[in-house]
């Protein structure tokens, strides 16, 4: 297998492009494709402050990577949500955070850091064991925290706009998974760009045309350290069984998986019209000052309010 | 003649030459969800694993 750019050894086969790169090539494409997909869906500028939230895992610190190699002005964001893994002895939360940490040093970038226990007095775990929502995984406490902070640090400090890692494995997984239950509202709203809307941060998502092992190779290549350990409450997790299925078809039929978003992305616009945005609240939250769609405290401060007491 | 396979932090061990996609089926991963990493270098699912090779399948689904 030749590179089809120079004919030397190519390093990674990507049949839905109908192209094998080597190592160099591959690293000269993945941002000149980060910086297509970027104007394609009119994410950002060059002149606007981007944070982009980091987990220590490879596709946030890829994408931090890649952005900062365009010239983009990208600042991260690291939520320490305490999580550990008693079985394999993992630190998990601590791990993350030193990749976040390390990589930000090294390429002499600003991260900002949030540490749930020491501002909301719980871990992730503690509020999911006293919380009536979570009481088997703390999947979606863990969600709504990250969402709320990572827009109101947005907010605060004057981004305008927040990136996330999502690959294209996520976003077919995700669109699987909605699919297969009809859920309109999150059909209308799946997007590679959400507008700013009454308080909620632009969010992009700049690697979402990238294939998970794309992103892992990038990350690889580019020398990045990251934590290859996956989160402990993610085993059994739905959108992995979806992304196992995917790669099921895109064995047997390359292409599949990135026909079925792409293919959504135009569908999408016949279904529900041009504008996706994040549904619109226009109620605030008295306590934190987010949206809400009640005008009473968001479930974050709820959930927080609860911890203070 | 052996092969050293690391995946998920255990060794398995191949006795005869084949390829990476060979290897994969073998211990039954998706050449989808996995990357082949011999000396700090990517393979691809054609390229052939030899005598004292020591290569590493690092699974690249993520998420929850």
């Amino acid at each position: 297998m030749k590179c089809k750019k120079c004919g030397e050894r190519a390093s990674i086969k990507m049949p839905q492009h109908n192209m094998a790169l080597c190592g160099d090539h591959f690293l000269a494409w993945v941002p000149e494709y980060t910086q297509r997909t970027i104007e394609k869906y009119r994410m950002f500028t060059r002149e606007e402050k981007i944070l982009v939230a980091v987990s220590g895992g490879k596709d946030s610190l890829a994408l931090w990577d890649v952005l900062h190699r365009l010239g983009y002005q990208a600042d991260g964001i690291y939520i320490n949500l305490g999580i550990i893994d008693p079985q394999n002895d993992l630190a998990y939360s601590a791990k993350s955070k030193a990749f976040c940490s390390q990589f930000a040093d090294q390429n002499g970038l600003q991260l900002h850091i949030v540490d749930i226990k020491e501002k909301y007095g719980e871990t992730i775990a503690e509020i999911n064991q006293r919380s009536a929502h979570g009481r088997q995984k703390p999947c979606a406490i863990c969600g709504l925290v990250k969402r709320h902070i990572m827009n109101q640090i947005a907010h605060d400090k004057g981004y305008d706009v927040l990136a996330t890692g999502h690959n294209l494995d996520d976003e077919a997984a995700a669109l699987f998974g909605n699919t297969l239950n009809w859920t309109v509202e999150m059909l209308r709203h799946q997007s590679p760009l959400l507008p700013a809307v009454s308080g909620f941060v632009r969010k992009a998502k700049p690697l979402c045309r990238f294939y998970e092992r794309e992103t892992a190779a990038y990350a690889l290549m580019r020398g990045i350290s990251y934590v290859y350990e996956e989160c402990p409450y993610a085993a059994g997790a739905r959108s992995i069984q979806y992304k196992k299925l995917l790669n099921q078809l895109e064995k047997r039929s390359p292409g599949t998986k990135m026909n079925f978003y792409v293919h959504f992305l135009k569908a999408q616009k016949e279904l529900f019209g041009e504008e996706q945005t994040a549904i619109p609240r226009e109620e605030h939250c008295p306590v934190c000052g987010q949206p809400t769609l009640s005008g009473q405290a968001c479930a974050f401060c709820r959930m927080t309010g609860a911890v203070k007491a | 003649m052996k092969i050293t396979i690391i995946l998920r932090k255990k060794e398995f061990v191949l006795e005869k030459e084949t390829s990476v996609m060979r290897a994969m089926e073998i211990l039954d991963i998706s050449p989808e969800a996995h990357l082949a990493v011999r000396d700090g270098k990517l393979l691809t699912e054609d390229d052939r694993l030899r005598d004292g090779d020591e290569v590493q399948f690092v699974s690249v689904i993520s998420g929850g």
